[in-house]
């Protein structure tokens, strides 16, 4: 079984899509014959990209739904998807993280890659939503055991499982960080202060109407 | 009342669409302006929150994405005109609506029940989407969902009836002017 993890990150480095799918990589185990890791950034889908087995994207939420970029990279995919023809359709299985604390906020996002599924004659393999996805980067080093972080771990054990037995769930299921909403906002509210300040602001020009340098 | 619409790219429909809504914008005494973001040169917004806690409100990508979020911060209204791909906004107005987080700030609020951002300035936008072309019903159920995330997104009240543009210019024009009372 051959796959390949897609992120579908704007960003080149530092994502927190990169975090989620090295965690979906280690899970699926030795019993992957090929596990190519790409970027969104790198430019359009290409013919290993259809001939891989199981198709697994990872992307934070943007507006509601897909970064621009890999709604493009899945257009150039079923552009040629037809050369797959004969053989036994790929699996697609979708991650999305949002930096709210509803992982639900991920469902729409999620329905459009299972409706990308279906478009270009895939499986649609699952979805998994992640709530509070501020926490991600920072909680990286944590055991996956930790009860903060254990429903998200699982989630992830869940999806890359699928994936790496070929099965097709169609299940799309939302975790996220044990930590309550009232403190996220707070250490949220706290981290942009934070960050403004580091870029020699004062907390109170973030709400300026427009500040340029 | 200040009116933005932003299409995918120009074709029969969309110039319908652009013509019936300049003709109903003058009629009323509105400001419209109109993009189509397929002819912009619009980078795609790479999360890095620059135009919160570098340069509030600016975006640090200077290209066209600066251009549409200008014409944004004065809208009053912003009419949405978009094939749907896989239920989604086309690429094109998904460039542009990404680059679109200028207008926020980084600050959340509880809105329906959900986490949300807070509106730079405390201003609030009507949003209307009009879908068009080829889509099954998966596709369309997607998309009018994503239309009301959007507006949740945006603090605005959502559009009272669903809708679908399916080449009338008038009947697109005589909608917007039913969602927004005038």
């Amino acid at each position: 079984m051959k796959a390949v993890l897609m992120n579908g990150s704007p960003k080149a480095a530092g994502s927190a899509s990169g975090i989620v799918l090295d965690t979906v990589a280690d899970a699926m185990g030795p019993g992957v014959e090929s596990l190519t890791k790409r970027a969104v950034t790198a430019g359009s889908a290409t013919e290993e990209d259809v001939a891989a087995d199981a198709l697994v994207l990872a992307f934070p939420l943007y507006v509601d739904c897909l970064p621009a970029p890999l709604l493009e990279w899945l257009i150039s995919y079923r552009a040629i998807a037809p050369s797959r023809s004969g053989r036994k359709p790929a699996r697609v299985y979708a991650i999305c993280n949002c930096g709210f604390h509803e992982a639900a906020q991920t469902e729409l996002a999620l329905e459009v890659v299972a409706n990308f599924a279906r478009s270009a004659g895939l499986e649609w393999g699952g979805g998994l939503g992640i709530g509070s996805g501020g926490m991600l980067a920072g909680l990286a080093s944590v055991p996956p055991g930790a009860g903060i972080k254990r429903s998200v771990s699982e989630g992830l054990d869940w999806i890359a499982g699928l994936a790496a037995r070929g099965e097709a769930s169609g299940e799309t299921r939302f975790v996220r960080f044990a930590f309550p909403r009232f403190a996220y906002i707070l250490a949220a509210h706290a981290g942009w202060k934070a960050m403004a300040r580091a870029n020699g602001l004062r907390p109170r020009d973030i709400g300026n109407p427009r500040r340029t340098r | 009342m200040n009116v933005l619409g932003l299409y995918d790219e120009k074709n029969d429909r969309t110039e319908g669409a652009v013509m019936a809504l300049t003709d109903w914008s003058r009629r009323w005494g509105h400001d419209a302006r109109f993009f189509d973001a397929s002819s912009l040169a619009i980078k795609p917004c790479l999360g890095c929150f620059g135009c919160w806690v570098k340069t509030p409100g600016t975006c640090v990508i200077a290209d066209d994405g600066r251009a549409f979020v200008e014409a944004l911060y004065p809208a009053d209204l912003v009419v949405i005109v978009t094939r749907i791909p896989f239920g989604s906004y086309a690429p094109s107005v998904k460039r542009a609506l990404d680059r679109s987080l200028p207008v926020l700030l980084p600050f959340f609020t509880v809105h329906e029940g959900e986490m949300h951002h807070v509106q730079r300035g405390g201003r609030c936008r009507r949003l209307l989407h009009a879908p068009y072309g080829d889509y099954g019903p998966e596709e369309l159920e997607t998309f009018l969902g994503l239309a009301r995330a959007h507006c949740d997104n945006l603090l605005s009240p959502r559009a009272r009836r669903r809708f679908e543009y399916g080449g009338e210019p008038e009947t697109l024009a005589s909608w917007v002017a039913w969602e927004v009372g005038a």
